[in-house]
């Protein structure tokens, strides 16, 4: 980091190098974010055909595939079913031939030799040989029963070759005969013996064969029994014979379930698969369950709907009635196709199973394959995107690396008139402000119009200075002269000492206070001789150093005028105006109160032009403005004839003269101070001396404006008339 | 202070609200700068005038020397108590023209 630090360039060239890196930087990362909303896309994309496919197959196809598996099973069904009603067919079959046989013995027996028959020989085990079974002591047998065994012995080779023939499947024939003599062909000569070495007593007419083939007249069909001779379960066939509408015997053969159930499970599907067969009354004859709902019953002739759940149970009740078809059914709790056809021979049921699971394996296995692929897509754009990212980030690295150094390069080249500049700028402001132009400057761009700009600046900025240098001497010196000025206007006017202090009849008082450092106002006192005093006070519109020499030019006038006419102040200041009139520029005037007093006698002549109405005390009392015959300022308009008024004072009687800088003194609230304050003040004591009440006035005044700026100046006159001792 | 100007043909109306004083005197000589060369009259309406001093007087005396010299009119218009008060002191009130509403 600290590397980098150090090569990074500083200032201008630092920035742009640092622009440049973010926008790089901000184009690789738009960059990435575009690859990876693609990639996304992408990936979306295929993980929707996956999706759609997975539907696909899940959906319609497997929908066909199922149809194709029940369809299948069914036609397999009825074929198997076939299969096995066609061994019944043959057993029935021979039954037939066999009683037809037997018949004709019985109802021509002249036309059949007469064989001896044997009982059974134990040395006979194992081969096919007719044995007669009697039910007692064979010698207590009916000659005529014997005589006819005899003949019917000439059927041995039928029946020898009906049981050898349809080996498996037909265990036995027995032709018994009404009085319970049989004759049997079977390979048991030596399972006829107890172990005690005794024949075994054979009831014929107590077997439910013969019982059941009495009973319905035609062909029985035992369902599941257990085997008389044999330890084995069988199913026993019992068919009557009757010649002229008379039973004459019965015929028995059997099978066994053993042999049934292997050729079955031969046609079994899948490994799950298994196949059961159920007799009319519901009976299970055959089965390949070892164990649960559909386990060969203990008791053979228990109907087995009673006992399996009730999808199988409705099942095998549609089964039973001679109908095919294909369902699916719940066995010991998995899920099977149940696919059942009839056995038309003996009207039984075959019902097939096979695992509903098994037979959808090779689709579930197609789906799951077709989700490992879209997962190893998946999995490979993740890679290949990674693997790009990385290549990605790699280049931007470098692209800025590439970008850092060629940019620094640039921008110092670009940079170094710049560089320069700003030291020389830096010298401007720090020393003797000369910025000279320099061929470094002279780049065609925008830094050489900066750079003249800074050395047109430079020259100006020094005629500036100069000129703000001349400009400071010229107000210094302007101060002065109005100092000057005010010093003489000063001058101009009378002082009370020592002329006017302390005369015979008369107290007089005056000061003066301006806003600036010449006013405007102006005041006067003389003698025109031993009796005569004139007193004025006047107000110049207007405030500066035009104020100040109008002020000087009226008092002048004042005074001369009044001298020429010899007191007599109307006419006197007729004469003024006119020529302040003349003189007077941009309606620049003056407002005037002059007034002669004659100490012996206190009469006053006062002409009030434009001026305050004086505030006087007589007899004693209190200050009251004074209204009075009131003419035109002067300077204003030339025609003017002024009036005079005429007052006699009386001894202690005051006049008190003020101009406008008093009443209309003004407070931050833009209240005047008026009247009513300015006669409140003069009254608070107004037999103090003129002194103290001219100060309680500019005092009040001075509380009243509280710091707000006066415009004006202020200026009062205040006389006491004290009569001359006569 | 608030200066309106409307001219109607040769009478120029002034309208003047607020303090005309020391300080706002010159807004009123500026504002009437030039326009009093081609009127016969000026109207000032000082309704809503509050307070004049010697300075806002001042430029009224002007205006009246300016219209004086070329035979014109100058008139106030509703000229409060306390404005004439100072009319009235200054001795310019018998040279006015003054209308009330």
């Amino acid at each position: 980091m600290k590397k980098i630090k150090d090569v990074m360039p500083k200032g201008l060239a630092g920035k742009l190098v640092r622009f440049v890196v973010i926008f790089v930087f901000l184009m690789g990362l738009v960059f990435f974010i575009m690859s990876r909303i693609q990639v996304g896309q992408l990936k979306k994309a295929v993980r929707q055909e996956g999706e759609k496919s997975s539907d696909l197959i899940e959906g319609e196809y497997s929908q066909s595939m199922d149809m194709i598996n029940k369809e299948s099973l069914l036609q397999l069904s009825i074929w198997a079913a076939d299969k096995t009603d066609d061994e019944f067919w043959i057993i029935d079959h021979d039954m037939r031939s066999l009683g037809n046989q037997v018949a004709d013995i019985y109802k021509h027996p002249e036309n059949y030799n007469r064989i001896p028959v044997h009982g059974p020989k134990k040395e006979n085990a194992g081969k096919f040989v007719l044995q007669a079974l009697y039910p007692g002591d064979p010698a207590d047998t009916a000659p005529e029963t014997v005589e006819m065994l005899e003949r019917l012995a000439n059927l041995e080779p039928m029946m020898a070759e009906m049981v050898e023939g349809n080996e498996g499947y037909t265990l036995d024939l027995y032709i018994a005969t009404l009085d319970d003599v049989t004759l049997a062909m079977d390979m048991l000569s030596d399972g006829k013996y107890d172990e005690n070495g005794k024949l075994k007593e054979y009831i014929p007419s107590s077997r439910p064969w013969f019982q059941g083939a009495v009973a319905t007249g035609d062909m029985y069909v035992s369902s599941a029994v257990h085997s008389f001779f044999y330890n084995m379960n069988e199913v026993v066939y019992g068919y009557p014979v009757y010649v002229d509408g008379e039973l004459v015997a019965v015929l028995e053969a059997s099978t066994a379930l053993g042999v049934i159930e292997r050729k079955m499970s031969e046609r079994n599907i899948g490994s799950e698969g298994f196949s059961i067969l159920v007799s009319k009354g519901g009976q299970l004859v055959c089965t390949q369950r070892t164990d649960g709902e559909l386990v060969m019953r203990e008791d053979m002739a228990e109907d087995i709907r009673g006992s399996v759940n009730p999808g199988l149970a409705e099942l095998i009740d549609t089964a039973l009635l001679g109908e095919s078809g294909v369902d699916q059914v719940t066995v010991d709790g998995k899920e099977y196709y149940a696919a059942y056809a009839p056995l038309n021979t003996i009207g039984w049921t075959q019902i097939t199973f096979a695992s509903v699971d098994e037979l959808t394996e090779p689709t579930n296995k197609l789906l799951e394959t077709m989700e490992d692929s879209n997962d190893d897509m998946l999995r490979t754009l993740s890679n290949d995107f990674r693997f790009h990212s990385i290549l990605l980030i790699i280049g931007l690295l470098a692209f800025m690396q590439f970008a850092i150094i060629v940019v620094s390069l640039l921008a110092q080249k670009r940079v170094r008139p710049i560089q320069k500049m700003t030291d020389a700028v830096i010298d401007f402001v720090g020393q003797d402000m000369a910025f000279e132009m320099k061929d470094v400057y002279r780049t065609g761009d925008e830094i050489e119009e900066l750079a003249e700009s800074f050395d047109v600046m430079s020259r100006k900025m020094k005629e500036y200075v100069a000129e703000i240098v001349e400009n400071a001497a010229e107000k210094e010196r302007a101060k002065a002269e109005m100092e000057a000025a005010s010093q003489i206007q000063f001058k101009m006017l009378p002082s009370i000492e020592p002329d006017y202090h302390g005369k015979p009849g008369y107290e007089l008082y005056v000061a003066m206070e301006t806003a600036k450092e010449v006013g405007g106002d102006l005041y006067d006192f003389y003698y025109l001789d031993d009796d005569h005093l004139v007193i004025t006070i006047g107000d110049v519109s207007g405030k500066g150093i035009t104020a100040a020499l109008f002020m000087a030019l009226s008092k002048q006038k004042l005074k001369a005028e009044m001298i020429l006419h010899n007191g007599n102040v109307a006419e006197a200041m007729d004469a003024a105006n006119k020529r302040l009139c003349e003189e007077s520029a941009d309606a620049m005037f003056v407002t005037v109160w002059q007034g002669v007093l004659t100490l012996s006698t206190g009469e006053l002549q006062f002409v009030n032009a434009g001026h305050m109405y004086a505030a006087v005390k007589r007899d004693g009392g209190d200050f009251k403005i004074e209204p009075d015959e009131h003419c035109m300022l002067m300077g204003g308009l030339d025609f003017i004839n002024y009036k005079v008024n005429t007052t006699t004072l009386k001894k202690g009687d005051v006049f008190y003269l003020y101009t406008d800088g008093v009443t209309e003194a003004h407070n931050d609230a833009e209240e005047l101070f008026g009247d009513d304050r300015f006669l409140a003040a003069l009254n608070e004591n107004s037999n103090a001396t003129l002194e103290e009440l001219d100060k309680t006035v500019r005092k009040r005044v001075l509380e009243f404006a509280d710091g707000a700026e006066q415009y004006d100046d202020i200026t009062t006159i205040c006389f006491r008339y004290t009569g001359l001792e006569s | 202070m608030n200066i309106t100007k409307q001219k109607d043909g040769s009478r120029l109306t002034v309208s003047i609200e607020g303090s005309l004083d020391i300080r706002t005197a010159p807004d009123l000589s500026k504002a009437l700068e030039g326009e009093l060369d081609d009127v016969d009259e000026v109207y000032f309406d000082l309704g809503g005038t509050s307070y004049t001093s010697s300075a806002g007087l001042r430029v009224l005396l002007k205006t009246f020397q300016v219209m004086e010299a070329k035979d014109g009119r100058m008139v106030l218009k509703n000229v409060n108590e306390d404005l004439y008060d100072v009319l009235k002191l200054s001795g310019f009130v018998d040279f006015l023209e003054i209308e009330n509403d």
